[in-house]
Order: C-alpha cells, then structure tokens, then sequence
C-alpha cells in the first residue's frame, strides 16, 4: 500500500522520529503489570517439581491452608480443562503427573508473597519417581516412555498440525518438491551433516505477571504483562467456559517479550487463585528463578542436512530432517516447527528438496516462540553447511551463496513464486561483504594480527524470515478525532519495546498529513477497549498494523470530507485538506477547520450536522494458503524480509578464545518508517543473537534436572560484550501490500549471526563447530578433535 | 530461611561474638549475596555486622589491613591497594560481578564463603596475606595458605568471625598482573590467575603464583615459583612454568568449563601474566 509514493512526497515517514514513548519510560512514569496494587490484592506463590518425570501421588497443602493470611491453595485436581492455542495439550497445574523440572504442581494466594513462599514450602507432595526421557532422538524412537499418553484426546488446529498419537511426535511437518533422490544422483557431491542447539531462555527485563480479579457473576478482570491480549482472552474463555464479554484483559506497559509471552501464561493460575479467594486480585509474578524453568523457553533443535551439489556450484538436491526437542508441552512449538519447516532451505533455491520436521515431546522445560521463531536455530545449521558444501567444490562461499540465492523467478520450497518486490537477498549479501571488506585483510587488521598473535577471518551469512501465522490472521484500528481535530488511536498491537507504535503514529500522521504531535496512539492494550489483532509476534505488526491504520485514516478523512462537503457545499472530490482545515480547491478560502467538524458540525443558527469523526481500517493476511500435509505446497508467508550478517572475528588459535570485531548486517525492510528505530532493532536483535552464539543454553544432569537455573550460572551478555563495531544496512526493495512498502524486520537480526560467526572461526583457526553456542571451550575441543577425549557432560547441550 | 526469626545487630566486635555465641542456629550477615541464596532451615537468627566498624581499608607500619566488611567497590576504589603490588587486588576486585554487587560483596564474605565465584582466594594467596578470626577465646591469625589449604568452613566453627586481612610490607613494589577468563564479561571465573612478581634486570627475584575458579580450593604453583627462582624470565621459561602450573593444580569441571580446558587455560594464562607481570 503506497509503495511507489517518493521519499521526497513523505513528510514523517522515513524519518528517525523520537520513539513516543520515550518520556513515560525515561522518567519512571510508564507502569508496568509489576506496579500494579489494587485493594485486597494477595500474592501468589507456585510449588514447583523437583522432578523431571514423576507420578503425583498425593498433594497435602493442609499445613498450607492452616496458615493464617492464606486465602486460597490449588492444586491441579480441581482443573479438568487444558490449554493451547494450537494443541490443547497443558494443564494449568501438573494433574497425575509433572513432565519437567520446576512444573507447577500447585499454588497460594497468601497477604504477601513472603507468607505465600511461606505455604508454599509447606505443601507436601508424594512423588513417584520415573526415569525420564531428555534426548528427543530417543524420545522420537521411544514410544514406551510417553510424556502425553492420552496425546489422541487432544484438540488441535487440524489444517497446519499432525500429532502423532501413541508417539512422542507433538506434530510432523512435510514439504516436498521435486525428487530428492534425482537430485543426489545428479548430484557431483553429496555431504551430510548435524548440528544442534540447546535451549535457551527468553530473558525479557520484566518477568511474567499478571494480577487477575474473578469478581461477581464471573467477572474476570485481567492485567498482564503479554504480547497478544485477544490470544488471552480467548483462551481463558476457551478454558472457564465463559462468554467473551465477561473476560477483560488490559495490557499496561510490557517490559520486553521476545515470544516467551507470545500465547498464554501465568493468567489462568491467577484466575483460577482469584476465584478460590472469593475474587480478591491476586498477583503472580515469576521470579527470574521461575522464569528458566516454570516457563517456557526456546525449544532445542537437532537438525540434519543432506546436500546435493554440482561441481558448477549448483544445489541441486537437498533432504532437511529437523528434531525439536519441545519439551515437555509444544503447544506453541508446533507453530515454530511448521514455519521452520517452509523456511528451512534459507534464502537459497532448491529445486528438489525434502523436510520432515517433527516437535518432539521430551521430560524438559517445554518450548514456545522466541524472536526468530525456529530461524536461529535452524540458520545455525544451514549456514554452517553452505560453507563446508563450497569448500567441498573449492568455491567462495558468497559466490556459492549468490549463485543459489532466491530471485525473481525462483519457487521456494513450498511452491511460491518470488517475483521483483519479494526483496533482494543477493545486494544484502553484497553490501554486508562490502561494509566488511569481505575476501581480504585490511592493513590495520593484519597490525592487529600481528600484535595480538590472534587470527582473523570474515564470513558472510544470509537469511530470509515470514510471518508464522494464521493464513486468515487479521487486525484492526481505530482512529476518533478529538475536539481540537487531534487524533485518539487505538489498536491491540502490543508495544513490548519493539517501536512498532512510533512507526505506526509516524503511518497514521503521513495518511492525515497531520504532525505526529497530535496522534495519541494509546499504548495500554484493552480487550473491552479498542478493536481486534490476533497478536503481537512473527515481524507482522508493522505491515499488517501499518495497512490497517493507513485504512482507518483513509476511513476518517472520508467522513470529515463528507461532513465537509455539506458544510461546503461541494463535492468531496473539489475538496482538498491541510493540518487544520478542509478547504475547496478552486477557493482555498472557504474551509472548515477539523476542530469544528471533531463531534459534529454546529451551524450559526445552532443546527448540527455530522457526529463524531472515526475511521476504522482492518487488514487481513494477504493471499495465504493452509499447506498440504502431504507435500507441504501452498502460500505460507505474508512477507519475506531477506537479510545479511557480515563478521569479523579473531581467533587465538592456542585457548580457542575469539573477540567479534565487526558485525555489519543489511536487511531489505522493503521502506525503512523509522530508520533509527530499525537501528535499535538491529543492535537488539544482534546482541541477542551474540547470546545465542556465545554463551547461552541450558544444561541438565542426567535426571533431567537443571544444572543452570538462574542468572547465577546462566548469563547473557551485556553491554560489556558487544562487538566493537555494528553496523545496519538497510536495503528498499518495496513490499507491493506493505505499508509505504515496509516489512517487519524484528526478529531478523538475530538470524544466521551464529552461522557467520561459527563460519569465521573455522576460517581463522580451523575449528570445525557444529553445536551452538560457541564458547571458547567449544572452540578449544574443536581443535582437539583428534585427541579422542570424551567432553564432560556439563556441557551445554 | 523461612525459620529466622531473630535479627541482631551489634555495634562492637565484642557484641557480634557474644551474639553470634549467645545460641546455636546464629548466622554472621555481612553482604547478605551468599546469605540471598541460602535455603537454610536451621537459621533462626541473623548477626549483622554492618555497625561493628569493620569496613575499613587501612595502612599500618605492619600491613595494610582490609577489614571484613569492606566491599569490592571499597577495595576497587582504594588508593592504597591501587598502588600495591602493581594493583592487584584493587584489580581483581574491579571485576568481580557487576557494581551493585560489588557494593554488597564483601571481602570477609567472599573468602570465607569460597564459591567457584570467590575471586579474592587465588591473588590473596600469590599475596601471603594473613586472615585474622577473632572468636570468644581471642583473635587467631592464619596464613592464606592455611585458610584456604580447604574449604574455610572445615576450618572456622559457626562462631568465628573473619574479621580481617593483612597484606604484608616488603612486597609493596612487586609487579603484578591477573586474568580472569570469563564467558561473558559479568560471568564468574572459568579459571583466573594471579602473578606478583620481583625481578632484578631480567632475572626472577620473588614471585607467587595464584590459580583461582579452576579447583575447588584455590592453588598456589610452588614447584612453579621454585622454578623461576634466581632464573632468567623469557618467553620459553614463561611457557615451561605453565606447563608445571598445569600439572600441579587438580581441574574439576563445572558449567563454565571442564577441567581439561581449565588446565589448558592455567598452562596459557601463567606464561601470559607471567611475562605481562615483567613488563609492567
């Protein structure tokens, strides 16, 4: 939408405009759910299991309800229900049985959290002790040992699933296209290869929490701190069996998201609290404790590549098997299966290709969304084996990566057609080689060399990422003019840091041709309040939030205009518009300002015409398909956003020590709404990617319990880790149904960095890395392959 | 500590002896970071020692002495440390944990508690510094040798207080140099090494060799040290005294690191801070 206007024409977009909520935050004076404290509110605590897999054999809280200011103790007998957005596969509180370490088992409402800490520690439960299943190459294989016997029962969304009952297989993904077996036998090269990544943990700055209130006549008031605010309140409703208009949720400010908050959490325990205290709020907040192992974390992945290449440098044939490790639910990890299943070939064109994806159930904290959505895991891999497959033919990696790149004219996996306005893979990857001085050595880094007597190396990596979503995925805005013409907008985005609000003010002023300054976009979600989106997550909201606020100020401008033109006495098409009034063309002189027209035209004589001045716009999912369960064909993305990581990183080949110099990334944002809010995406996205690349994951003992829960022993950098140099690129290939030509680029920073750093490595030591993350121990046992010396099994894995 | 019940806290030495004495279940709180992740149900009282005036960092005809209560933030920001010994403990001290933590550890705490996470062991060691524990009986002085041969808590009954450390005169221009080898910059130590050195022209005149984080107790090299006694400091004698620290300090493995990398690592960073301790 709009995607041809020129730069020049655009008076706020494509301006660095300061973020709107710069003032509230910066002062203190934003809320977050954390701030919130209502009268009679309790606290809630959650007894969590100190086992992996065990049989509940009894649960006695009476020591728990004996304590004086404890007004409710739940435990999972009185939930006959589970949840899931996707698979309906999780109960509220472990029932019979706990699947993963530090799953809740049941929970207190208490005056302060200490007297709820307090009960909790005096509920006591009988467990039965079972041996768990952790490693989901045997828990694929294991169909003795299942973690969801009953998996046949449950409801799921059939068009995009497949559970496999009587297995571990939460759900299998196919695609298929072409013959792969052809393919390898045209194949000169065939390589096969594995790589893995551990699970990791979101770490949003705020911690989940919600404060819920189940008041008179099944009432349910909610605040929480969630990115899809209509996805809560359905499932509750789903859940309680309650009507829509009796489940309100409001959203105040979030404190960062990252996908763990993408579906549902802590809400139905404190709803279900609630109700047990007679309707007092309660709150539950997750400790940072909680967060690593009550919650959900991002699943692991084992994925194979077998590759076929010709000698020309061609990838003719390539077969994808990828093992998700989702833990002990994978309500959400379906979702992050399918869409790493359509994506799994990379940016890359493959004419015979063949993937079979499968969430796989294990006795381990369970997986959901995390920026990226299966992409950084999965880039790890491929990534990784661009490079050995163009060493194998004794080719430059980025001419190899070019040569196969998607372009106009080539069909993806699934059968989509990339045409001219998909986006440019292939000047991404030139422009992130350039800014790095790809293939060579600058003098100064040779100095460098030299005195540090650490090696350095460049590799260049690409990636592509689409919306995972509903294929009728949809949203709304609404806009009401004030009496002073200014603008109230609302819309059930949710801001968790993102700056997708300041975008969409800087939309929705271009479209009015109002100054930013008088569009109040209302930051706090509220399901009562303002009209529907499905949710905040997979890079859509700025195209698909764009597009629906571009029609909700088209829709109001036609009603000012209509009102206008009786005032004026002229056609709507005679009438043009500035800041403040609507004026006939031939006789700019005769106009009625906005302000007069706001809530309903008043002539002299006292007559009114006209009414409140609002403008609604939807927008639904352009032109997308459910796949084939068989072959996996049809339209699964909304957009694709390319992108480009070029690195510089040393290496001290002795202690497998490395230092990344440089990281200069370009994406194709289609149009860049607010360049410096891409810049801060960008440096967010590629820090957070340097924590999956250097030092995050979780590891477990052979109980399954966890050896790293907390920040004590599980890090992710901080500022004092960052690369010396960053640098966003941003490439303008406009998307034809984008707004002002724009696509989502929030999760894209993070992908394939991992893969380009893990590449650069192996350049400047040799150190051949196929598990992520890459620590310098990993670097050093690289090097020592040869020694025949089993690693410990501390490590992260 | 959900038995805890009572909290003192007393305004002299004396006091904190006789309170933490007064009954069993008693606990010394001095930073409260090592207390913050204790689930103990045998607490039931807490003796804060924030007001018994032991937070001082000062010079002494003797020694300097760091008083028990002293925080890394203090002990990073002394003069006084920054200009012993090249500065290692004022150094060692900057990098542990983050500044809010660092206004909370305490020195006392962080010897005593002796985590993987502990960095004042290995350079307090390389330093000969002396650990003073004062309980009913009196005061007694342990060489660091002594205190951390294994876990001080083998050593001290409940009752003792750490009440001070004394780093001795004579070494006060040695050279000196430390790493601490991390995954991310806030993380604890893989494995960290401290080197205090004296040379005269290029010839090792003292030095003392501390490895920290890689081993449950923190080590001191003397077969090491013996080594480069009266020897000529170059880049092959470096490399040769790293080997012999690599094979005299038992490695364990933990999350951070497995014990073979940690010998690697001891082996590298002594020949590093060795002939870093010599230049500067």
């Amino acid at each position: 939408m709009r995607e041809d206007t020129p730069q020049e024409e655009l008076n706020y977009v494509g301006k660095g405009t300061e973020r709107v909520d710069t003032t509230e935050k910066l002062t203190g004076k934003a809320k977050y759910t954390g701030d919130l404290r209502m009268p009679g509110m309790l606290h809630a605590a959650v007894k969590r299991s100190p086992h992996a897999r065990a049989k509940i054999n009894n649960i006695d809280t009476s020591d728990a309800e004996a304590i004086p200011g404890v007004h409710a103790v739940v435990t999972g007998k009185e939930f006959d229900y589970k949840l899931g957005l996707y698979l309906v596969d999780k109960d509220v509180l472990a029932r019979e049985r706990v699947r993963h370490h530090g799953e809740a088992v049941a929970a207190v409402a208490a005056e302060s959290p200490g007297l709820a800490e307090q009960a909790v520690k005096k509920i006591d439960v009988d467990y039965e002790v079972e041996e768990p299943v952790l490693d989901a190459l045997e828990a694929i294989e294991d169909d003795d040992k299942l973690v969801h016997p009953e998996l046949d029962d449950y409801d799921y969304f059939e068009p995009a699933f497949s559970p496999q009952p009587g297995t571990n297989v939460a759900n299998h993904t196919k695609i298929r296209k072409g013959d792969v077996e052809q393919g390898f036998e045209e194949a000169d090269h065939v390589i096969e290869r594995e790589y893995t990544n551990p699970n990791v943990q979101h770490v949003p700055m705020e911690t989940h929490v919600a404060v819920a209130s189940w008041k008179e006549q099944d009432e349910l008031d909610v605040h929480t701190s969630c990115q899809s605010p209509f996805t809560v309140r359905n499932l509750l409703c789903v859940a309680f069996d309650l009507p829509h208009t009796n489940v309100h949720v409001e959203v105040p400010y979030v404190g960062g998201g990252f996908g763990g908050k993408a579906g549902i959490g802590v809400e139905p325990l404190a709803a279900c609290l609630s109700k047990k205290a007679n309707g007092r709020p309660v709150k539950l907040e997750a400790s940072r404790e909680e967060e690593f192992s009550l919650l959900p974390c991002r699943s692991g992945l084992t994925y194979r590549i077998k590759s076929g290449v010709t000698e020309d440098g061609d990838l003719v044939a390539q077969k994808m098997t990828m093992f998700w490790d989702s833990g002990a639910y994978a309500d959400y990890a379906v979702n992050v299966t399918r869409a790493s299943a359509y994506s799994a070939s990379g940016p890359y064109e493959i004419p015979n290709a063949h993937v079979d994806a499968y969430t796989i159930y294990t006795n381990k904290p369970y997986g959901t969304a995390y920026r990226g959505f299966g992409h950084v895991e999965f880039s790890w891999g491929l990534e990784r084996h661009m490079d050995l497959l163009a060493e194998t033919i004794d080719m430059d990696p980025l001419e190899f990566r070019k040569q196969n790149a998607l372009k106009p004219g080539s069909i993806t996996i699934t059968g989509e057609k990339i045409v001219e306005n998909t986006g440019n893979v292939t000047k991404c990857m030139e422009v992130a080689a350039e800014a790095i001085n790809y293939g060579e050595l600058t003098p100064e880094e040779k100095k460098r060399q030299e005195e540090t007597g650490m090696k350095i190396a460049k590799s260049v990596s690409a990636l592509h990422k689409a919306p995972a979503m509903p294929s009728f995925t949809a949203t709304a805005a609404e806009l009401r003019m004030n009496e002073d013409g200014s603008i109230n907008a609302d819309l059930s985005l949710t801001e968790y840091g993102q700056g997708t609000y300041t975008a969409l003010t800087q939309i929705i002023a271009e479209e009015l041709g109002f100054p930013p300054e008088r569009i109040n976009l209302s930051i706090k979600g509220d399901t009562d309040k303002a009209p529907y989106d499905w949710q905040t997550v997979a890079s859509k909201g700025l195209l698909m939030s764009g597009n629906a606020c571009i029609k909700a100020a088209r829709d109001l401008l036609e009603k000012a205009y209509q009102d206008a033109s009786e005032v004026l006495r002229a056609d709507p098409c005679d009438l043009d518009h500035n800041e403040n009034e609507i004026y006939i063309k031939h006789h700019p002189e005769e106009s009625v300002t906005f302000s007069e027209l706001a809530v309903g035209y008043a002539y002299p004589t006292g007559e009114g015409i006209g009414g409140p001045i609002i403008g609604v716009g939807r927008y639904m999912a352009q032109g997308l398909t459910n796949l084939d369960k068989e072959t996996g064909q049809g339209e699964p993305a909304l957009d694709w956003t390319y992108g480009s990581h070029g690195v510089v990183v040393e290496v001290n080949e002795i202690t497998g020590e490395f230092n990344i110099l440089k990281v200069a990334s370009a994406f194709d944002v289609g149009k860049a709404i607010n360049p410096a809010n891409i810049r801060g995406q960008v440096i967010g996205g590629l820090i957070q990617g340097l924590g999956t690349t250097i030092c995050e994951g979780y590891a477990y003992d052979d109980e399954g319990h966890l050896l790293n829960p907390s920040f004590t022993d599980n890090k992710i950098p901080t500022s004092m880790d960052v690369p010396e140099e960053i640098e966003g690129i941003v490439i303008e290939t406009p998307q034809i149904d984008g707004p002002y030509g724009a696509r989502g680029v929030g999760e894209h920073p993070m992908i394939a960095l991992c893969g380009a750093i893990g590449n650069a490595i192996y350049y400047a030591a040799g150190a051949d890395l196929t598990h992520m993350p890459i620590r310098s121990e990993d670097v050093w046992w690289a090097l020592h392959k040869d020694e025949d010396r089993d690693r410990p099994r501390y490590s992260i894995c | 500590m959900q038995n805890l019940k009572e909290f003192e806290r007393p305004q002299s030495l004396d006091e904190a002896v006789e309170k933490i004495s007064a009954k069993p279940g008693r606990r010394l709180l001095a930073g409260g970071t090592g207390l913050s992740i204790t689930d103990s149900k045998t607490t039931i009282g807490l003796v804060d020692l924030k007001s018994v005036g032991l937070d001082y960092i000062e010079d002494d005809s003797d020694a300097i002495k760091i008083g028990a209560t002293a925080v890394m933030r203090a002990l990073e920001e002394s003069s006084l440390l920054q200009n012993y010994a090249g500065g290692l403990l004022a150094d060692v001290a900057a990098e542990v944990g983050t500044t809010p933590l660092r206004n909370m550890i305490t020195a006392g705490g962080n010897i005593t508690q002796l985590r993987v996470w502990s960095d004042l062991p290995a350079p307090l060691l390389a330093l000969d510094a002396e650990i003073l524990v004062t309980d009913q009986e009196g005061e007694t002085t342990y060489p660091a040798q002594k205190f951390f041969h294994r876990h001080p808590s083998q050593l001290l009954d409940d009752t003792d207080i750490v009440t001070e450390i004394q780093l001795p005169r004579g070494i006060e221009n040695y050279s000196s140099s430390y790493t601490k080898f991390v995954a991310v910059d806030d993380s604890y130590a893989v494995t960290s090494v401290s080197v205090v050195l004296d040379m005269e022209g290029d010839t090792v005149k003292d030095v003392r060799i501390g490895v920290g984080s890689a081993s449950p107790s923190p080590a001191r090299c003397p077969e090491a040290e013996e080594e480069l006694v009266d020897a000529e400091l170059n880049e092959s004698l470096a490399e040769k005294v790293g080997e012999i620290c690599r094979a005299n300090v038992n490695t364990t493995d933990n999350v951070w690191g497995s014990g073979d990398y940690k010998s690697k690592l001891i082996e590298k960073l002594v020949k590093k801070n060795l002939l870093q301790a010599k230049t500067s």
